[in-house]
């Protein structure tokens, strides 16, 4: 009876201390796992860069890493603001392949090329339970900056496929600024979800 | 007269002139801290002319011309200038630590004029300008307007920067005439060095924007923010943007 009596205890305690260090372990892995999402985008990103000489390629090759790594729904979603709401489903389609491809073409662009960048890790911080915000410098050699303050926000909406859904460098969020500047459009036209398409459009097309 | 102040009368003149000329129509303007976004974007584009025409250029061959040690030279003095300023403000905010860190790298890297940075490695001065003291003071950041030339500002910080202006070293050395001569150029000077340093950051969002004002706008409100060593505890755009995300939506 007595021995029954302390193996009771040791097996109650031994299932608190799992329960108790179960939460930690989540939130570590889950940092953990965006940061190696972010090494293993910056290592493709790095690989298109050394191999890829033709732009329309590359621009491709990017445009596959985007719908792969970033969340393209919530970042079009959450870029339109109020807007979304009043936009038809057909609108919403059609706007998130076109800030996909928009978001593609100006990496490509920006790139340039540059190619032996690397990702010097600073901090990886959960926000919330579904957010985790890796931080860290991006250092560019032979750049006239040759370190860059950067941010990423990793949304683990799906607890299994981490998905980036913001970069921010040097305190400059590139969702916030698309998010301005779409809502700036619309307001100007109106409140007209279309004609955010067409100078998206027009954009691309030139 | 002195080039500062031509260059001084030529901001009043363009400012008076095109704020005059505002008419401010309340379906145009895109952002509430923007009341003069009409005339803003007015003088946006004719800055936009001006770095085409001229400083995109002059960065463009600086990039190219300019040895990186010598450009490194450059950008550390432009910093270096700016410290009697920053230990001043962050005198004003009780940032004392600050304010002697700024102090003692100012009067070592004195010795060569700011060029060389004696004290890499130890502990940086973190930037303080007169519109962050204001700040601190509880005023208020008041609408965007942005000026020929310098480019968009809160009125609070364009306000500052006519403090942080007088506040430069080289302002101590008015009697000397070649020493005021550097004065002079030292804006240009500074001018070109961050439009070379910042040139694929402005370039995208003079070129890859939907629209170029709205994307600098946001820029410099985030950037600016960013900076303040008091919002560290405060949410960002971004941090509220994700607060209140409704997946299912």
């Amino acid at each position: 009876m007595r021995i029954n009596f302390k193996f009771f205890i040791l097996l109650t305690s031994t299932f608190f201390l799992f329960i108790a260090s179960l939460p930690s372990n989540l939130l570590a892995s889950k940092t953990e796992n965006a940061t190696t999402l972010v090494n293993t985008l910056l290592d493709k990103v790095n690989n298109i860069q050394k191999f890829t000489d033709n732009e329309e390629k590359k621009q491709a090759e990017f445009l596959d890493l985007i719908q792969t790594y970033f969340d393209m729904d919530v970042i079009a979603k959450v870029s339109t603001g109020p807007y979304w709401r009043i936009a038809t489903l057909n609108e919403k389609e059609h706007y998130t392949k076109l800030i996909t491809k928009l978001i593609a073409d100006v990496t490509a662009s920006n790139l340039g090329n540059i190619t032996n960048f690397e990702f010097e890790f600073e901090a990886s911080i959960p926000k919330g339970e579904k957010m985790v915000m890796v931080s860290g410098n991006l250092l560019i050699p032979d750049q006239s900056i040759s370190s860059v303050a950067i941010k990423w926000r990793i949304s683990f909406l799906n607890e299994e496929v981490p998905k980036i859904i913001d970069i921010e460098f040097e305190n400059i969020s590139m969702l916030v600024t698309q998010k301005e500047e779409n809502i700036a459009i619309i307001r100007k036209n109106g409140g007209v979800f279309s004609a955010l398409i067409n100078e998206m459009e027009n954009k691309l097309t030139k | 007269m002195k080039l500062y102040r031509v260059i001084e009368f030529i901001i009043l003149f363009f400012a008076l002139f095109l704020t005059s000329c505002s008419s401010v129509d309340r379906k145009q303007v895109t952002d509430a801290r923007d009341p003069f976004e009409n005339s803003n974007r007015n003088i946006y584009a004719f800055n936009n002319s001006l770095d085409t025409l001229i400083l995109e250029p002059i960065a463009l061959g600086y990039n190219s011309v300019i040895p990186k040690y010598a450009k490194t030279a450059i950008s550390n003095h432009v910093s270096w200038a700016s410290l009697p300023n920053t230990a001043l403000n962050s005198g004003l905010q009780n940032k004392w630590e600050n304010a002697a860190i700024s102090s003692l790298h100012f009067s070592i890297n004195a010795l060569t004029f700011g060029t060389m940075n004696l004290v890499d490695g130890d502990k940086p001065a973190v930037r303080q300008d007169f519109g962050q003291t204001l700040s601190g003071f509880g005023v208020p950041q008041g609408p965007y307007i942005v000026l020929p030339i310098t480019g968009g500002k809160t009125s609070r910080h364009a306000f500052a920067e006519i403090f942080n202006l007088i506040l430069n070293p080289y302002s101590v050395f008015q009697k000397n005439e070649q020493i005021t001569n550097v004065f002079s150029f030292q804006p240009v000077l500074s001018s070109i060095s961050w439009r070379a340093n910042n040139f694929d950051f402005i370039n995208d969002i003079k070129y890859n924007s939907l629209d170029a004002y709205v994307r600098a706008r946001s820029a410099y409100y985030q950037n600016r923010f960013g900076n303040m060593q008091e919002n560290n505890d405060v949410p960002s755009e971004a941090d509220s943007l994700f607060e209140n995300l409704n997946i299912e939506g």
